[in-house]
Order: structure tokens, then sequence, then C-alpha cells
């Protein structure tokens, strides 16, 4: 996008000015048992204007590009009118001025990658999936891609241009008998490399099996367990249960809750450590630059069980007098940027998943995850599947139950932390705000869990 | 740039489809009692079906005048696309013409806007010293086109407003937040029924009150029939029909609900934000029949899935993209989607059923509910909102504690009461025209 805004935001009486703009070429496919229900490519063109005066804001975006004096000035009228009501303070959180062009450098390049080559990949395994049993009645194949530009400038100098890619895949077998249906599969996503989506045949099969084995699985019996989360349960939970809580958005006009969210308070034991970062390459959270144009960062959420941290827009920052973060995202164009996650992880511990699985006389192990929900203040998630843990033993495989809890009580029962971290993706996204989805991840190992409500049968 | 496409298309394609959106909008924003922002957003983009080779590719594009990238985006597409099943429309007769512009909506400017969004914020300062209150207003108006080389063209204009607030308070590890909306497209500016419905809700709820597990009477809120009109519309998707998981597809003109339930899908009702004269198909809008007076009568389809199941569409294709959003995008593949889900009301007001329960559980939101198996009609849900209610009053809020219920079961044998009062609600099962429904045998299980 060569086009030249800083004539649209020097002079202004306005206290902050900002120019996004995104050409974005996005491709989905999707494949269900032996049709392929879609394949379609889309391109996103448009930009908007933000501007903020006296503390009020104004959010202006179109898909013309023509008109952009006129847009700015619409903008700045409108944020003046609130800003001259509310007769407030623009509070933003300092930001080095920078001039940036970030370019893609990718492992594998998602523009040399033909629709041809995507679809033989997808339909390669669907076919895979199909053959596993008679009792795989359909597949579910998700596939996503993205390659955008994208250009920022702001009233205080700011000018980057980026460069992105983003691909997520989510590949399933649904097994059907008796009224039970039952999923099994993986997924993958990459911000840097396309042929993360190659060489699935294995783990599809096994997967698959698995799906089918579920069919006559039973749900555990519903009651409070000791549980053990596998990394992409616990990294969800993580995730939903804190990392929405650490948003500042949700902090910064709310004493209240600032209050239960003060930095120092003790909100796990000494072995829980929780960051998010933009800074882990390859992974769909990864970004250099915010969409405030602020570099990203790895920013400690939890230190040693101990709040110490959260994400931050400048505005969350400014007032409360914080450190912006490099957290402010935008899905697209079509919406203002707000704190947001980037890659959000539980720390790496150092037990073993068996001494975990050891120390535990009636628990259930749960595997892989359906979605999750918090309010701040509860949550409830749906496992993938489970085993039972008996007598330090795992046992018999179990349907997945449905988990919930209080998040702050449930924090603080986090007793294990396993040496098995890994940061899955998906071509899932995080939904805040009317924005979904946005490419997140979410990182951990195992994690042990004491008095967890499951429900089950 | 329709005309471009048109002329285009028709040197590359057998057949094809243009659809043109474009959406005004102006939304207000309250944060935290105070005026936050107010925004203009403009969206235009056009979308191209088009069949070749017996093959029906998509595109879309938001670029102005990028005719030719559309075209060749789709054709490029061609053959990595579905079978084609489908034509597109042609040729048509009368459409149903239900109310959705309103001139009132129109003229509607930021500043009265910003005054309603004002009066909602005020009025709930009073209830909580400490309480975080948000809200706005929002004003939208978008046209939409159809152009098929079948010679269809015909266009629609909306109008609709929105409004809504929310408190929420923080009282050490306890949080209490209560929100209400209204949307449509007529001008409707009854900022005191929210006002009305957050407060009552607020009040029961700064009280948290024991449970204990066990089965309970339960009444469900509009907003919570939400939950159960979104699970069980699963089951009346064409799609799940014809691909033979839903469980009611063998059960035509079988009573599979108590008498007293009436479930239409209809995109024909004045005033309502999904209804319009026809589909993103160019199929008429209409009523159709779910269940009446508990007999299965059928389902909803977009033109694919209709052909597939040997039925006529129901107008029920609509570009719909991720998440629970029930307007139409101009990037999304029409797909077989709800327009208005109603059910018929009942003969007792809502609030005599609440003075009417001995002992039971008022339920208004739920957590955790969209995330299970829609198709096997269980409902399970952290109770977000809900209160414990005894000899017909309000003793406060319960917390901690999970609904389940077998919705198919439940709508056979355990369905006391509908309301006689409905509301219309926009929750992940689209847009709603909800009474209150109070069910029996609630299983609830608490810490």
């Amino acid at each position: 996008m060569k086009i030249d805004v800083k004539e649209y935001l020097t002079g202004k009486s306005c206290d902050y000015i900002e120019i996004r703009l995104e050409d974005s070429i996005r491709t989905e496919i999707q494949i269900a048992g032996k049709d392929i229900e879609k394949s379609i490519t889309k391109r996103e063109y448009g930009g908007n204007v933000r501007a903020c005066h006296n503390g009020g804001w104004s959010f202006v975006s179109f898909n013309s590009l023509d008109d952009l004096e006129n847009r700015v000035n619409l903008a700045i009228t409108q944020a003046k009118e609130i800003g001259n009501r509310l007769g407030g303070k623009t509070q933003l959180a300092p930001a080095e001025a920078i001039v940036d062009d970030v370019l893609l450098e990718a492992k594998t390049d998602l523009r040399e990658i033909n629709m041809k080559k995507k679809m033989d990949t997808l339909l390669g395994y669907n076919d895979i999936l199909l053959s596993i049993s008679p009792e795989i009645k359909t597949t579910s194949v998700t596939y996503r891609d993205a390659y955008t530009e994208l250009l920022f400038a702001n009233s205080e100098g700011t000018k980057i241009t980026q460069q992105k890619m983003d691909m997520g895949c989510n590949l399933y077998a649904i097994a059907n008998k008796d009224g039970q249906t039952k999923y099994g599969g993986t997924s993958v996503g990459s911000s840097n490399d396309w042929a993360d989506l190659l060489g699935l045949e294995e783990k599809l099969k096994e997967r698959g099996e698995l799906a089918v084995k579920l069919l006559t699985a039973p749900l555990p019996k519903s009651g409070k367990y000791t549980v053990i989360l596998d990394p992409n349960l616990a990294g969800t939970f993580i995730h939903e249960a804190f990392g929405h809580l650490s948003e500042g958005d949700n902090v910064y006009e709310n004493p209240e809750l600032a209050k239960v969210m003060t930095m120092g308070r003790q909100f796990g034991r000494p072995l829980l450590n929780v960051y998010d970062t933009g800074r882990d390459e390859g992974v769909r959270g990864y970004l250099k630059y915010d969409d405030e144009g602020v570099p990203t960062e790895k920013t400690w959420l939890i230190r040693e069980g101990k709040l110490s941290g959260r994400l931050h827009s400048r505005e969350t920052a400014g007032k409360m007098g914080e450190r912006a973060t490099g957290s402010a995202r935008a899905i697209n164009y079509k919406h203002p940027p707000i704190p947001r996650m980037r890659n959000t992880c539980i720390q790496k511990g150092d037990t073993k998943l068996d001494d975990m699985i050891a120390d535990i006389k009636d628990g259930i192990l749960c595997m892989s995850v359906f979605g999750g929900q918090t309010n701040g203040e509860m949550f409830t998630f749906k496992s993938g599947y489970a085993y039972r843990i008996k007598d330090g033993k795992k046992t018999e495989l179990l349907s997945g139950p449905m988990l919930q809890g209080n998040v702050f009580d449930t924090l603080g029962n986090i007793t294990a932390i396993g040496d098995d971290y890994i940061d899955p993706d998906s071509a899932g996204g995080c939904g805040k705000g009317g924005q979904m989805p946005l490419p997140t991840t979410h990182g951990s190992p195992s994690i042990t869990i004491q008095d967890v409500i499951v429900s089950g049968d | 740039m329709i005309d471009k496409i048109k002329e285009l298309a028709s040197k590359k394609f057998d057949s094809f489809e243009i659809v043109e959106i474009k959406t005004e909008s102006t939304p207000v924003s309250y944060s935290a009692g105070k005026l936050k922002s107010v925004n203009a957003t403009e969206k235009h983009g056009f979308a191209l079906r088009a069949i070749k080779d017996g093959k029906i590719a998509f595109s879309s594009t938001t670029k102005p005048e990028d005719a030719e990238g559309l075209v060749n985006q789709t054709l490029a597409a061609i053959p990595y696309s579905p079978k084609a099943e489908i034509e597109f429309a042609g040729e048509t007769g009368a459409l149903p013409n239900p109310s959705i512009e309103d001139d009132k909506i129109k003229k509607l400017g930021t500043e009265e806007m910003i005054e309603m969004g004002g009066i909602l914020v005020e009025k709930l300062k009073p209830l909580h010293e400490k309480g975080k209150i948000g809200g706005g207003v929002s004003k939208d108006s978008s046209t939409m086109r159809i152009v098929t080389s079948n010679g269809f063209d015909k266009t629609y204009s909306k109008d609709e407003m929105g409004m809504g607030a929310a408190i929420g308070v923080v009282d050490g590890e306890n949080m209490l937040s209560c929100w209400n909306s209204i949307d449509g497209t007529t001008y409707n500016d009854d900022t005191n029924s929210i006002i009305k419905r957050v407060s009552t809700f607020f009040n029961w709820g700064m009280k948290n009150v024991p449970v204990k597990s066990g089965k309970y009477k339960v009444l469900f809120t509009p907003n919570a029939v939400g939950d159960i009109i979104g699970i069980l519309k699963a089951s009346w998707m064409g799609t799940t029909v014809y691909k033979k998981v839903s469980p009611w597809k063998d059960k035509v003109g079988q009573k599979i609900a108590d008498e007293k339930l009436t479930i239409y899908d209809d995109g024909t009702i004045d005033g309502l934000g999904v209804s319009s004269p026809f589909d993103c198909e160019g199929i008429p809008s209409q009523k159709t029949a779910i269940i009446e007076k508990g007999v299965l009568k059928g389902f909803i389809a977009d033109k694919v899935t209709a052909k597939r199941l040997g039925i006529d569409p129901t107008g029920n294709g609509f570009k719909r993209g991720g998440g629970f959003d029930s307007s139409n995008n101009i990037d999304a593949t029409p797909i077989t989607a709800s327009s208005n889900n109603v059910i018929l009301p009942g003969t007792k007001k809502s609030d005599d059923i609440l003075a009417g329960m001995d002992e039971g559980i008022l339920v208004d939101s739920l957590l955790g509910t969209m995330m299970g198996n829609a198709l096997s009609g269980m409902l399970s849900g952290n109770i977000g909102l809900g209160f414990h209610v005894k000899d017909g009053k309000v003793l406060g809020r319960v917390k901690d504690a999970m609904l389940t219920f077998n919705l198919f079961a439940a709508i056979q044998d355990s369905i006391l009461e509908i309301s006689s009062d409905v509301e219309n609600i926009t929750s992940w099962a689209g847009n709603c025209l909800n009474p209150w429904m109070l069910f029996d045998n609630g299983v609830l299980a608490t810490k």
C-alpha cells in the first residue's frame, strides 16, 4: 500500500489521530464428508481513522480510500464533540515514534502456495479420515489463511508498514453410532510456515481411531475431582479464565476490579508463572507491532503466583499509569484496536506427567478442548476426551466431561506444573467485543488442579 | 461497479449472481458512566457466485472498482469449488413487504443518540455507588441488491436501531453484572424498559443465597430462552437433516413436544431485525412452521440444502459469517440460517408465573450452553445470572451452580407455562421473539 498519509495527519488541532489501512487476501476452505462445502477467496480492502480529543474518541471506517481527507476531518469533529462535552484529558501511555517497513520472512510463504496445493493437501487428509472406520460418518475440515499488508501512521510520527501471513486448520473425523457423536482430530496454525500443515497423516489416523473408541467410552460420574489438564486444555483455561481478566480495558475504568487485580496479589501457588507474548515467531499470536504501532513484548501476568502485569492499549495503560504492552489489536480495519492477548502461556514447570498422575488417587486426566467460556469470575470448559486416574495410574478412556469452577479458587488450586510445554495452534481464534476470530495462541504444559467440578453422567 | 462485473462475468461464466451490500452505522457508546465514543462505519462490498463447468465458485471484494479482480478470483476458484446443484434466482412474482424501513431512524441524529445513552447511564447510576455502567445507542442503514444473469434484480433497504445498558459491580471476588437491550427496525426510545429490567435484576442479585443440588422448577427469561432455541434449532436446520445427524430427521408430522409449544421461523414480521422481502439468494421470505402445537412441521433450508432434501427453499439462505452475527456479511456464502425465531406466546403474564412459583430458579443467563453437542438436546450451563425463588418471591442470587436439562425430554414432559408477554432478543441463537418459559425438573448441581 503506497499511500502518503502524512499530509492528513499534520497540522490538525486534535490531541491524537491515527490512520490504519489494510489490503488482505483471504482463503477459506471447508470440507465435510465427501463434499467441498466452501472454497472461497475474499479481498478485504479498506481503512479507518481514529481520533481522540480531551478524552473523547471517534472511529471512522470505510472501504474507499478516495476521500481520506474528509474521513480524517469527520473523526476529528466527532472526537472534539465528545471531548468538549467531557472536558476530559487525553491520556495515552507514551510510545516511541517508529518508522519501519516489516517484510514477511516466511519459511514457506503462503503467497507461493496456490489453491490446487491447498486443496490437494486437505482432500488427502480428508480421505485418510474417512477411510479409518465405517463408524466415521463424516468429517469436518476447516482451513483459513490470510496474506495482509498493513499501513499504520499516527500524528506522533509513527509510520509502519507490515506484511503478515496467517494460516490455521482444523481436521476432524466425526464418528457416529446409536445416537452418539464423537470427534477426533488435530489442529495446526502458523504465522510463518505454510508447511506446518504437512505431515499430519499418522496423527490423523490415530485421532480418528480415538473418535471411534470414544463412541463406547462412558462419561465420568459428576462430582469434584483432582484433574490434570493436558497442554491444550490448560492453555485454553489460562486464556479464557485469566487472560481476559488481564486485559486492561476490563480493569481501567473499574476500580473495584482493579482492587481484585492489584499487582503483587497472590493468585496461585509460587509454582505458577503466566505470561503473554507477541514475540514467539511462527505462532499465530506472533506480531512485531500491535495496531497502535507499539512494539510487542513478553508481558509477565503472574510471577511465582503473584499478579505482575496486564495487557494494555495506550489508553488503558495511560489511565492506569502503567506501560503500553503492545497488546492493542484489531481484527481488521473495520474495528478499533482493544487490549487483546497474543500468545498466552503457563510457563513450563519441572514435573513429569507420569509423576503428576502418580500423585493422584482418584482423578481425571482431561485431554483436548471443545470450547470454553467465562464471565470473569466463573468458567466452563468442554474437554474432548479423558482418562480416569485410579491409584496413581492412567486407566479407562472416558468421554470428555464439562469442567467448571471459580477462576480465583481454581488458580489457587493448581498444584503441579508439567515439563511438557507446547503451544498448539488451530484455525480458531479469540472473540471479544464483536471482533472474532483474532489469531491468538496459547501454550502450556500439563497442569494438576484440585477440586474441579466435573459434570459428566 | 455492478454493470462492470456483469459485463465481465457474462463473458467468463455460464451464469452468475452478484450481491451488493452497503451499510452505514453510527454507534454511540458510554463506558464507566461517561460518554466514550461516537463512531461512523461504512461497509460497501460486492460478492460474486458464478457457475462454469458444472462448478459453483464464490468470491468477494471490498475494493472499490475492482470488478476485474473479483471476476478473476472467482474464475481461479472454479476447479476447486463445489459442484453446482442450484440455479440462480430468476424473475420473480410478488415479494413479501415487511416494514423494515423507518424515517425516524434515518433522521435520528447523533445528538439525540447521545442524549438517550445519557438517560440510560444516569438512571442506572443510583443503583450502586461503585457500579460500572456502560451502554450505547446505535443506528444502521443498509441496502442489499441482488442481480443475476437469470433476470433477478431486486433491492431492499433496512433501518435498524438498538440500545442497551449494563451495570457491573465487583465486591471482593463477587462479581455481578446485569444488562438488557432492545433492537429492531422501528424507532424505539423506550429507555425505561431497559432501566426497569436491569434495576430489578441488579437489586435481586446483590445478595447471594445458598441453594442445594437437586431438581427444581426453572423459569427462563426471554434471554435464557435464547439458549433453549440455540440448542433446539440445530435439529431443524435442513443441513443437519440432510447430513442425517438431526434427531428429528424422520419425525415430521410426529408429536415431539407439549401442545403448548409452537415455533416459527418467520422472516416477514414487521419491525424485526432479520425480516426482509427476500433472502441472500433471492428467495422470498416466508413464515415456516417448525413446531405447531407440539407437532414437528418442517425444517428451514437454503437453496442447495432444499434441493438435496427435495423440498422448496424456505427463504433462509443467509450470508452469515463466523460467530453469532445475525447480519449479512458480503464475504460469506449463503448458508441455511434462521430468520426470526418466534415462539408463540401463552396466556399467563410472566409476573404472574413468577408469583405463582412455589420454589424454583429464575435464570437469565447461562455460561457454556453453546459448547455442548446441540444435536443431543442437552442444555448444560453454569448459571451466570440466576435467582432462587420461593413462594413467588426472589430470595437472592444463585451462583456456582450448573443447570442441566435434556431439552428433547423437557419440551415433551416438563413445560409448565409459556408467558403471554414476549421480548425481542438477540443471542447466539440469532434474533428471537421469546416468551418466558417455566419448566419442571431442571437438574441443579451446586458446590
